[in-house]
């Protein structure tokens, strides 16, 4: 019962954070110097040919008008026109968030758990070679810029060897052996950037519960340090762990700008970049929706994954 | 937005260029060149792209949407590498009225895509496209002389001009006047990307790819030899290096001079080079102090090292220019016996600044790579050559974004960028006349307006030429913006590719046109 009501209060709170959003986008693009016209049409638009544009797309109508109209279709669930090309928002998103989709799926399916093994074991074996290694790389894993070990990856692996391809331009007609090559540079360079994240923080939720005095009095109990750590720590830590996960999982949706220009990936994130850039605003506001949507809605579950992991806000 | 520019239009005249010896391309001797052979899939990586990209004629303005328009469609005329207007679906032309009407009589027994055959009606209502009352066509613009477009014979369209112009037939050979089928009713139907052209559409995602394959009853011979075009849009210059290097594409456009001597040295790949009017102007507004001085502009004209830019910046893969936009692809460029070479002379620097009165002068010069890449360090070098004319120029980085809007024609010293024109009356007309309307300088001169309209109107060449020329030494002496070099357009290409000896410079890819015009020799 507590469960539901929490979730319903965070649903709620959800949505009012993303109208906030809205209007704060609505309104920083506004303020942004230049003019999705002169964006648009480039430099050999008259002020005639702007004039007609502004005309055809409603950019002549007051600021205050145009921002109550769209949140109108929006929440009836048209998500409006493109400014720059006029085309349909649904079908210019749905591709991309396909493909950012499953770059962040296929990544999270093998980062996730190697996180959370590493991590473990790296609490397990505390102080020992193995965990300094895992301390060491993922330190450094951490502390380059995701897009510096994407070219490190292109130049290793693509340029200098040939085993892969250096363009991961996806498209509708390709084929499942198709696709596995040219995710893998993406993949690895993503996974990268989220696991060292995640190792450091299963090791230290981890390191935290062992310190405590149930795990003391399961030691001298005699129990092997293995059952100590399945048994007893691991379900004590997942909460901590949960959110980690999920914090990364958001991450690889909203956060692989970077990656998919260095590796020509057709993204979500390129589309966003575009649409900055032609002040197209109506994309924009779709397309930062989806990624503040998919932030919230990722958080509401690892919280609730947290409390319900806690025997204690169950029993409540 | 596109980071290269106002218009990518200009004309071939190289000819023209060393020294002014003319050699008409007809003579010229030409060593037998391997057929040309068919087939392939031919991969293109293709900059400027946008999701925005459209299959609008009306809508073109980056190399993505034209090179596909140019895949699929046909203009009137085209421009031949060696600057000669050939035509495409326009069989001939003559001007009526001294050039106040335009005749173009259509080839027989063309065919659209769909199996459709085309009219003067098609022809009517693609220009028409452009020039209708709520347009936003970047096309608009060049037709505004046009008054009419009728056709009284089917085979027969004529364009009613409301001034005479002798270089009607160079504007309908602009990448926005590709002929689409025209729909009952009115209108074109441009969505479906039928046209007349060497390939037929089969995929196009903008900002991501697309995919055309060889249409096998095209009308014209000896052209589009591939089976297939693929063209992957990538933004980002060294991923798209990188793509070409390591075989994933057959031919890149737009390359930077500093990646061009890289890649030279790779054994596979070989560096071709259109030889363009694309050029960089310093634009000082006249009406900012002191740039009003025309003292001021001429000591400021002798202290940038053009030689150290075309060198150092753009690898020697450019033309050294002389202060006027007219560039070695234009027919009437002045030779330098007609207008000399304007050098790097501190001492007359100097001069000139004491004639304007003053020991020393600071002023701020905007740039940023937008223009093209290599603006910030070009802007530096002139910083430095000018320190020793006892001129002080700081060096102002703007942001990349918004550029067009918030520093050019605002800033009173910038850097910028332009493609060059078609012809000398284009070119003119788009920036330099008191009317026009990117006049980016705000410089006028009456004589020079007059001059330029009887140009217009002057069927005579040797008469028409003296006329430019003497347009441009105006513009060398008392103009307001400095052109230190025309850039060549530079492609790589693998060794596998073949272009035609020369390949032409209005614009990238061979006027766009790469498609269609080179091949696979093995």
């Amino acid at each position: 019962m507590y469960l539901i009501r929490m979730a319903g209060q965070r649903i709620a709170a959800g949505v009012l954070t993303l109208l906030v959003i809205s209007a704060l986008l609505f309104f920083s693009i506004e303020a942004l110097p230049g003019d999705p016209a002169r964006a648009v049409l480039g430099q050999t638009a008259t002020p005639e040919t702007i004039a007609a544009f502004r005309k055809e797309a409603g950019l002549d109508r007051p600021v205050l008008v145009r921002y109550g109209d769209w949140l109108a279709s929006f929440v009836a669930g048209d998500l409006g026109r493109s400014l720059a090309s006029r085309r349909d928002i649904s079908g210019l998103i749905g591709d991309r968030l396909f493909n950012t989709l499953i770059l962040a799926a296929v990544t999270a399916l093998f980062a996730v758990p190697l996180s959370i093994i590493l991590g473990v074991a790296s609490a397990v074996w505390r102080g020992t070679l193995l965990d300094r290694l895992i301390s060491t790389v993922s330190l450094a894993a951490i502390s380059v810029p995701e897009f510096f070990i994407g070219y490190i990856l292109l130049a290793i692996v693509a340029v200098q060897l040939n085993l892969l391809p250096s363009i991961s331009s996806v498209h509708g007609g390709m084929s499942l052996a198709q696709w596995v090559p040219v995710l893998v540079l993406p993949c690895l360079t993503m996974a990268m950037a989220v696991s060292a994240h995640m190792i450091r923080m299963t090791r230290a939720a981890l390191v935290d519960v062992m310190s405590s005095s149930f795990i003391e009095m399961a030691r001298l109990k005699g129990l092997s340090n293995l059952r100590i750590v399945f048994r007893h720590a691991l379900p004590n830590a997942v909460s901590p762990i949960c959110s980690v996960v999920f914090l990364n999982i958001a991450y690889l949706i909203v956060g692989v700008v970077v990656v998919e220009v260095v590796f020509v990936y057709p993204g979500l994130g390129q589309l966003l970049v575009d649409s900055v850039a032609k002040r197209d605003f109506p994309v924009v506001q779709a397309t930062c929706l989806i990624f503040a949507t998919a932030n919230i809605a990722l958080n509401i579950i690892s919280d609730i994954l947290g409390a319900a992991s806690n025997p204690r806000s169950v029993g409540r | 937005m596109s980071q290269s520019g106002i218009t990518r239009r200009s004309f071939t005249r190289t000819a023209l260029a060393a020294g002014g010896l003319l050699i008409l391309p007809q003579f010229a001797a030409r060593p037998a060149l391997a057929q040309p052979k068919k087939g392939g899939r031919f991969r293109m990586g293709v900059q400027q792209a946008s999701v925005s990209d459209s299959l609008d004629p009306a809508r073109n303005e980056a190399d993505p949407a034209i090179l596909l328009g140019w895949q699929l469609r046909n203009n009137l005329i085209e421009i031949s590498p060696d600057g000669d207007l050939v035509g495409e679906l326009a069989e001939s032309w003559e001007p009526a009225d001294g050039g106040r009407r335009w005749l173009f009589r259509l080839r027989k027994d063309i065919a659209f895509h769909s199996g459709k055959a085309l009219t003067a009606q098609d022809v009517i209502e693609s220009f028409n496209h452009h020039r209708k009352e709520d347009s936003t066509s970047g096309g608009k613009g060049l037709l505004t002389n046009v008054t009419d477009i009728k056709a009284d014979d089917p085979q027969v369209v004529e364009f009613v001009l409301a001034s005479p112009s002798v270089n009607f037939p160079y504007y309908v050979t602009d990448f926005h006047f590709m002929i689409c089928p025209s729909r009952d009713g009115g209108g074109i139907d441009w969505e479906s990307g039928d046209g007349t052209g060497g390939y037929t559409l089969v995929e196009f995602t903008p900002g991501v790819r697309s995919l055309v394959k060889r249409n096998p009853s095209y009308w014209k011979e000896g052209r589009a030899h591939f089976d297939e075009v693929e063209m992957l849009f990538i933004n980002d210059a060294s991923a798209l290096t990188n793509g070409f290097r390591v075989g994933s594409l057959d031919a890149i456009g737009r390359v930077e001079p500093r990646a061009a001597t890289f890649l030279e040295r790779l054994p596979d790949v070989r560096i071709v080079e259109g030889v363009g009017n694309r050029h960089s102007t310093l634009p000082m507004r006249v009406m900012d102090a002191p740039f009003g001085d025309e003292n001021v502009r001429l000591a400021l004209k002798y202290a940038i090292d053009r030689e150290q830019w075309r060198t150092a910046v753009f690898g020697g893969r450019a033309v050294l220019g002389n202060d006027t936009p007219i560039g070695p692809l234009n027919k009437f460029m002045a030779t330098t016996d007609e207008i000399p070479q304007r050098p790097y002379d501190p001492d007359k620097a100097k001069f000139y600044l004491n004639k304007a009165g003053l020991s020393d002068l600071t002023v701020r010069l905007s740039t940023s790579n937008t223009p093209y890449p290599g603006a910030v360090d070009a802007a530096v070098m002139f910083k430095e050559a000018a320190q020793k004319c006892g001129i002080t120029i700081e060096v102002d980085r703007e942001p990349d974004d918004g550029y067009w809007d918030n520093v050019w024609r605002k800033a009173p010293f910038c850097v910028t960028h332009w493609d060059g024109g078609v012809t000398e009356d284009y070119m003119f007309n788009l920036a330099y006349t008191k009317d026009a309307s990117w006049n980016e300088t705000g410089w006028s001169d009456e004589r020079f307006d007059s001059l330029l309209k009887q140009a217009e109107s002057e069927f005579d060449e040797a008469k028409r030429r003296e006329l430019y020329v003497e347009m441009q030494r105006i513009y060398h002496e008392h103009g307001a913006a400095i052109v230190p070099v025309f850039m060549s357009h530079v492609h790589g290409v693998s060794n596998k590719v073949a272009t035609p000896e020369k390949i032409s410079g209005v614009t990238s890819f061979d006027n766009q046109r790469a498609s269609e015009r080179w091949w696979f020799s093995e």
